[in-house]
């Protein structure tokens, strides 16, 4: 495992995410999906690194709840993309959208990465799904129950559910770092590196603009 | 604020170097080397530590006999004269044995949770060599040919919050010596010049033990610290609107009280014109080869002049710095106007100080795009405070000439010609001018009624909503230029984020990166328990005074 400075992480995610094809707008929302979630003491290199794959040159359109009524949110064809799915109930405000009833979001890419968006509501909320429930509130996140299934069964969702909730959860200790694993860390660096430019001759000297004596 | 006036400001009481100096001297910090251990060549560790009230933090040094064909400021650089760390309390001897493996390779190396910062510095060679044999045969320096460069070491990166592995910002905001920006950075930087006369005076000692003499303390505080700075530090102002907003911010509140003052007393008055004629020496200090540069620098000396004549026509009992500020509208360069607004804050510490505490921001409270503000109100937003990106042409090519991404090479920013590099299509999102413009278009032509179905419906535009958003409370957030044109001149950016650190005597080698000091004539770190905390540091003193 490396050990990461969140930002540092965030730093890295967010152009990664963008190497996989997406906005940058979007892209943001990843940086900052992870440093929540690492905040809260909660893998994140992981799911993204997963993900990126599942996404990659993807149209946003294709990933997005386009099919949205007041309890069910789902896709036209394909799996919708934790990062565009919860930045559009943060628009749209998780709060008011599970007010009166649950919602369901079908089909969901590693939902763990809804819970940065869920919890920026100022209500209670639980999100749930194969055997794992979460309760988020205020920017805090806390597993309540974990599934004794196979991790697998956290990388993919039929059905999430996301509720209101009237249990008070109190803020933690925030986690200063993130830990990550090597080969995660190797893919976020792949797709990151898609962002690059290559050097020329001409762009070492005219891109920094140089040239000039340097060693006096 | 346009980019040109950006890149005239100077230094002021709300410099984030000189609200350190005041927290250091007004708290009773204290600042020594409790370990030096160096070689001949230079090559070893030392250790400065500063305790405050509450907490230390310590300068670790390592000193390298550096091959002079491998001296570079530039970022492609891979060793340097020394290199430093900023670590969080007093490091144990295995805390120094770690970060040797580390902190001498900077970017390829990795720092952790107990590191603030990360930087590096050469030797000005021009200035540290002729130091070095003065002092070992027994002489001192000439002050002409310290002032000539203003410091014996130049750093070329100073990385913060998280960068490699060190501490994030965040983790350490709730400090209060860290309450304004890049405290962490400046307090290693001041170091790193004690740094820079201690490592001069120990190679003059190793050079001739028996004459060699250490160098005056009134020749030390002539010397400050260099820095070189380019690319890498441009995108900062654009990347960080709601940070920059505040900074200029605090600086426009201090020049609206100051403004609205009725009268001017006898002592704030000889304040103002003491620190006026200072600032005319410094500019006369102000050295640079750089051509455009050097025209501003001759006409701000001339206006200057101007000004400290006109302001004997000024009634100081009636608005005399609103009668003055707006006098140096009509007559004044931009330069000047900038110099005088902090010339302006000078008499008030009262007014002004306090405002420093205004200039950190927690970036992710404006994070969260409103989703359900209507496309009627982003347009209103998009139209009162985007007026630049409206004398943006997407069909002029000069108006797209360039295009900013990272350097697969260094892994830093850097500038590209859109029409005649490759590699436009990996642009980063620092076109404000231009994504507003394509956003304007697209909120005319959108069936959305709100912010959240238009977003999810133009993803790409996503970035841009949430800076106009950002706008809203933020009226300083956009550099109003178009920084893609042909004719935009990176160095502006560079110089208006370090005129807020506090660096003087800018001196631009291209338009893409530029030397300064810091930290010139500023109390000797052994000696802030004597001086005074006027804070009148960066002015050089009058010649019949000093």
């Amino acid at each position: 495992m490396i050990d990461y400075s969140i930002g540092e992480l965030s730093a890295l995610v967010l152009k990664a995410y963008r190497g996989a094809g997406q906005s940058w707008g979007m892209a943001q929302e990843a940086g900052m999906a992870v440093s929540r979630l690492s905040a809260s003491g909660l893998h994140s290199a992981g799911p993204v690194a997963q993900l990126l794959p599942l996404i990659d040159g993807c149209p946003a359109l294709s990933l997005s709840p386009v099919h949205r009524t007041r309890d069910v949110w789902r896709g036209d064809t394909d799996y919708l993309c934790p990062v565009v799915t919860g930045s559009a109930l943060s628009d749209f405000g998780v709060d008011s959208l599970v007010i009166d009833q649950p919602l369901l979001l079908q089909n969901v890419l590693q939902p763990v990465l809804l819970l940065p968006f869920v919890s920026q509501g100022r209500d209670t909320i639980t999100l749930s799904f194969n055997g794992h429930e979460y309760l988020c509130a205020a920017g805090a996140i806390r597993a309540v129950q974990q599934s004794d299934t196979h991790r697998e069964d956290a990388s993919i969702a039929h059905s999430v559910r996301i509720e209101s909730d009237t249990r008070s959860l109190h803020p933690r200790a925030t986690c200063s770092r993130a830990l990550i694993d090597e080969a995660d860390e190797r893919r976020l660096l792949e797709y990151a590196h898609r962002t690059y430019v290559p050097a020329t001759e001409a762009s070492r000297i005219a891109g920094a603009g140089a040239g000039l004596l340097d060693n006096d | 604020m346009r980019l040109a006036r950006l890149g005239a400001m100077h230094q002021c009481r709300l410099s984030f170097m000189r609200v350190l100096l005041r927290r250091l001297q007004r708290d009773q910090w204290r600042i020594a080397r409790t370990r030096w251990e160096f070689d001949e060549h230079g090559v070893g560790v030392a250790v400065y530590t500063a305790s405050g009230p509450e907490r230390c933090y310590s300068l670790i040094a390592f000193g390298n006999d550096l091959d002079p064909s491998k001296r570079s400021d530039r970022v492609i650089a891979e060793e340097w004269d020394a290199t430093f760390t900023l670590f969080d309390g007093v490091p144990t001897t295995a805390d120094i044995e770690r970060l040797a493996r580390h902190v001498p390779l900077q970017e390829a190396g990795r720092i952790s949770a107990t590191e603030l910062s990360l930087s590096r510095a050469n030797r000005s060679v021009r200035l540290f060599d002729y130091v070095r044999r003065c002092l070992a045969d027994g002489l001192q320096p000439q002050k002409e040919e310290l002032d000539r460069v203003g410091y014996l070491m130049r750093t070329t990166a100073v990385y913060g919050s998280g960068k490699f592995g060190a501490c994030d910002r965040q983790m350490i905001a709730d400090r209060v010596e860290f309450t304004e920006p890049f405290q962490t950075e400046l307090l290693s930087v001041l170091m790193i010049r004690t740094f820079s006369t201690d490592m001069v005076e120990h190679l003059a000692a190793v050079d001739n033990p028996q004459r060699a003499v250490p160098l005056e303390k009134s020749l030390k505080r002539r010397l400050g610290i260099g820095n070189s700075t380019g690319l890498g530090m441009a995108p900062f102002l654009i990347n960080h609107p709601t940070l920059f907003s505040r900074w200029i911010q605090a600086r426009e509140t201090a020049l609206a009280r100051i403004r609205s003052q009725r009268l001017a007393t006898d002592a704030e008055v000889d304040c103002f014109l003491d620190r006026l004629r200072r600032q005319m020496l410094l500019v006369a200090e102000w050295h640079t080869d750089h051509a455009a540069q050097q025209s501003k620098i001759i006409k701000l000396g001339q206006d200057l002049a101007r000004l400290d004549k006109h302001t004997a026509a000024i009634n100081w009992h009636q608005s005399p710095w609103q009668a003055l500020y707006l006098w140096s509208e009509k007559h004044l360069s931009t330069e000047a106007q900038e110099c005088l607004v902090s010339l302006l804050m000078e008499p008030y510490p009262q007014l002004v100080d306090a405002l420093s505490a205004s200039m950190s921001v927690d970036e992710s409270d404006f994070f969260a795009i409103d989703g359900r503000m209507s496309i009627e109100r982003l347009r209103a937003v998009l139209e009162q405070n985007y007026a630049f990106a409206g004398e943006f042409e997407a069909q002029n090519p000069h108006h797209t000439a360039r295009f900013w991404y990272t350097s697969e090479e260094k892994l830093e920013p850097r500038l590209g010609e859109r029409f005649e590099e490759a590699g436009a299509e990996r642009e980063h999102p620092l076109a404000v001018a231009r994504d507003i413009h394509a956003l304007r278009k697209a909120v005319v032509e959108t069936t959305a009624s709100t912010v959240a179905e238009f977003v999810l419906a133009h993803p790409q535009h996503r970035h841009s909503v949430r800076r106009a958003q950002q706008s809203i409370a933020h009226p300083y957030a956009e550099v109003a230029d178009n920084v893609i044109s042909a004719d935009m001149l990176p160095v502006d950016l560079l110089r208006c984020k370090l005129s807020f650190f506090g660096a003087v005597k800018f001196d631009p080698r291209s338009d893409r990166w530029l030397r300064i000091n810091m930290y010139q004539h500023a109390p000797l770190i052994e000696d802030f328990d004597e001086d005074d905390v006027t804070d009148d540091w960066i002015y050089p003193p009058l010649r019949n005074g000093a």
